[in-house]
Formats: C-alpha cells, sequence, structure tokens
C-alpha cells in the first residue's frame, strides 16, 4: 500500500511541491503548515497504511494533482454552498469539508439534494471533528490552505477539473441494509424526531426504540433506488422521548432499522473483494470505527480520515465513500 | 467498438424518460449518482407537481445519461 500518512515536515514539502491536497489531521498539526495548495479538516482517527489507528501528530494526505492541474479551492458559507455544483468543473470532481455541528453542517444535510446540478457533479467530501476525548472543549474546524486560516462555520472545497477521456464516479459501501422489521416514518425533517408512524400507526420514537429493544449501533435505513442510506443514532433521551440523529431524517422517506452485521472487516472484505476500485479519494465514518473496532485493522486499499459525517452527494453516515476515476468512452 | 455494440441513448423525446422520472419505469443500478437523482426526481414529483416538473425531471435524466454515458452502458440497454 502507498504511503498515505505523513509527518508535519513531510506535509509541508508536499504543500512546497505545489500540489493540490486534502488533509485531515488534529487542529494543531493543520495550524503549523505552510501556505499552499491545499483543503483541510480536522480530524485524529485514521485508516493509515498501517490500518485504522488515532494520531494527534500525524497528518492523512489524499494527493489530488499536482500544481498547474486546474484545481481551485472555493470557500463556501450558508449563502453560496447551494450553488457549489456551479462553481464546479464542468468535467471533474469536488472534494468538500465542513465541520461538524456548524450551521452549514445542518444546511448542507437537510438540503443537498435540492441544490442546483448536485448529481451531474461529483461531488465527495466529510465532516470534520475532534478526538472523542475533546468533545466538550474543541470545536471542529476546517482550514483553507491558501490562507492557513481555520474555520469553525464555513466549508472549504477543493474543485479538480478531468481531461475529456476521464470522468469521476462516486461509489459507496455500506455494511448496513434494511432489515425485515417495522416501517418507520417521521412527520418532519430533521436531525431530532419525538414523534414517528410505526408501520402507520402515531408513536413517540424514543420509546419505540426502547420497546422494540433496537440496536442503536445499527442504524436507520433508507432505500434510494437500491441505494441503502443509513441515518446514525446519536442519542435517545428516554425522559424527554427524543432521539438525535447524525443525519436529518425526511418526512416523506419510509426506513427501517438495519440488519445486523457480523464481522465490519469481514463485511468490508467481501464488499471490496466485489467492487475493485482505485480510489482518487475515500473516507469513513468513525461510527464504523468504533462499532466495527477497527483499530488495527484494514478496510482493503481504502484509506482516509475517519469522519464524522461522509459526503456522498449528500450527507452519509456509517458509510464508506469513495470516488473513482475511469476512462470515459 | 463495432456499431451493432454501441450503446444509444434514446432521444429526449423518448417516453422512457418522463416514465424514469415518474417512477413508471424502474431501473436496476449499482450508480450512486443515478440512485440518488431518481430518488430526488420520485420525492418532487410525488410532492405534486405538474406536467413541466416531469418533463423538467425527464431533461435532467436525459442530460444525465449523455453525461455518464460511458459507464452506464447497462442502464442505457434497459431503457
Amino acid at each position: 500500500m502507498k504511503k498515505i500518512m505523513y509527518s508535519l515536515d513531510e506535509t509541508a514539502n508536499l504543500i512546497r511541491s505545489g500540489r493540490f491536497l486534502a488533509l485531515a489531521a488534529d487542529e494543531a498539526v493543520l495550524r503549523q503548515l505552510p501556505i499552499g495548495n491545499w483543503i483541510g479538516g480536522t480530524i485524529p482517527y485514521f485508516m493509515g497504511e498501517q490500518g485504522g489507528f488515532a494520531s494527534r501528530e500525524l497528518v492523512h494526505v489524499t494527493d489530488l494533482g499536482a500544481a498547474g492541474c486546474g484545481a481551485r479551492i472555493v470557500e463556501y458559507d450558508a449563502a453560496t454552498l447551494p450553488g457549489i455544483a456551479a462553481d464546479a468543473p464542468e468535467n471533474g470532481y469536488t472534494v468538500l469539508i465542513l465541520p461538524a455541528q456548524s450551521p452549514l453542517h445542518l444546511a448542507f444535510a437537510g438540503h443537498a439534494e435540492e441544490y442546483e446540478d448536485l448529481f451531474l457533479k461529483p461531488l465527495v467530501g466529510w465532516i470534520a471533528g475532534v478526538h472523542l476525548d475533546d468533545l466538550a472543549s474543541t470545536s471542529p474546524r476546517v482550514f483553507n490552505g491558501l490562507t492557513g486560516q481555520g474555520s469553525l462555520g464555513d466549508g472549504v472545497a477543493l474543485h479538480m477539473p478531468l481531461p475529456a477521456g476521464q470522468v469521476a464516479v462516486v461509489r459507496i459501501l455500506n455494511l448496513f441494509r434494511q432489515g425485515q422489521g417495522d416501517v418507520l416514518s417521521f412527520p418532519r425533517d430533521g436531525f431530532a424526531v419525538t414523534d414517528c408512524r410505526v408501520n402507520g400507526k402515531a408513536a413517540n420514537f424514543a420509546q419505540y426504540v426502547r420497546e422494540a429493544g433496537l440496536d442503536t449501533a445499527r442504524p436507520l435505513v433508507a432505500d434510494y433506488n437500491g441505494a441503502q442510506i443509513n441515518v446514525s443514532f446519536q442519542s435517545v433521551d428516554l425522559e424527554r422521548g427524543r432521539v438525535q440523529f447524525y443525519a436529518p431524517v425526511f418526512a416523506d422517506i419510509e426506513y427501517r432499522h438495519a440488519a445486523p452485521v457480523g464481522d465490519y472487516v469481514q463485511e468490508f472484505d467481501l464488499q471490496i473483494a466485489a467492487h475493485p476500485a482505485q480510489a482518487a479519494f475515500s473516507c469513513n465514518c468513525i461510527l464504523n470505527y468504533l462499532y466495527g473496532e477497527l483499530e488495527g485493522k484494514h478496510t482493503g486499499e481504502f484509506t482516509g480520515p475517519m469522519t464524522f459525517g461522509e459526503i456522498g452527494y449528500a450527507l452519509l453516515n456509517q458509510t464508506l465513500v469513495y470516488l473513482e476515476v475511469v476512462a470515459n468512452g | 467498438m463495432s456499431l451493432q455494440e454501441a450503446t444509444l441513448i434514446p432521444d429526449i423525446s423518448h417516453p422512457c424518460w418522463r416514465n424514469l422520472a415518474s417512477g413508471k419505469l424502474t431501473l436496476e443500478t449499482q450508480f450512486l449518482g443515478l440512485q440518488m437523482i431518481l430518488k430526488r426526481q420520485q420525492r418532487r414529483l410525488s410532492a405534486g407537481s405538474g406536467d413541466a416538473a416531469l418533463q423538467e425531471a425527464a431533461e435532467q435524466l436525459h442530460g444525465f445519461f449523455v453525461k455518464y454515458e460511458a459507464v452506464l452502458a447497462n442502464e442505457i440497454k434497459s431503457l
């Protein structure tokens, strides 16, 4: 496997060479990097060449292209993010990083699918996070390497053009499938729910989770024309009757609780064998890292930050997202 | 590739695009972008949109297939 994890000095040298990079590291490391053609997000969990691990010193480097390749780095706020596809090259792809729990993260999660031309311009990326020990004391940030500045609220994207003979394809590996249980729906969109319908019958969702004995390590899953799209549980508050998710549920979508998964690594290996790929970009979910006990283990050739949310056109949960560049014709 | 082997995308006026957008025509695909754009179209149209919205959705799907023709050969054969 090629080198993916770099020291601060090694990363600085890569930046000075002018290459376009997407970086993931602890905030203290990103702050020390020189100005250059890079975007970055905070996270100290990785799938590296040595397997899954946590580090506050090393940098995960996705090397996207050489100086002069025509890539552009653009910052986004709530007003400009819906136009991200218009900024993307006609043929190419975009890597986007957003800070977790920022208003921009929430807005993207709720409305990305409405963005103009979204599915005509391949979009991947991830949600920046923090070390789980620092959740109460630190906030996720994204960095624009052109200025070296970090932001708690804005997003940053790298738009990469491709030559005419190539096309970018976004793919996912999801261990979860809809189970055979109840059909669940919700009266309104949102990250937090109280009311729900279980097979059409009104109920409190927190009570339902308890009474049905749902394993909250497994997400709710929606079927998007064959794509299994997860919504992961963050917390269940029985006193307030409220369930919090890591992505919004939508009122016009039906969900089922995911079927059980055996060994995460074996399941990833099976899916990877069925879909061999040379990924130009990949990331995976911190929940897969935690629940799948991926520390010290590999997910085939796929590396990347273990994130607080994955972007494959829209916000995804508990999903390995990757982007392939393939011949077009 | 011989002429017989080439995949041909149906013209924008072909009813398959409106049928695909409305969900009357279903298509098996592993292509995430197509899966998600189909879901978006069906969600929008089920909200009670009119014929103009259906035509717009059909045109968007046609444009998607034109862009990704090389990697959607199996899907094009199913149209």
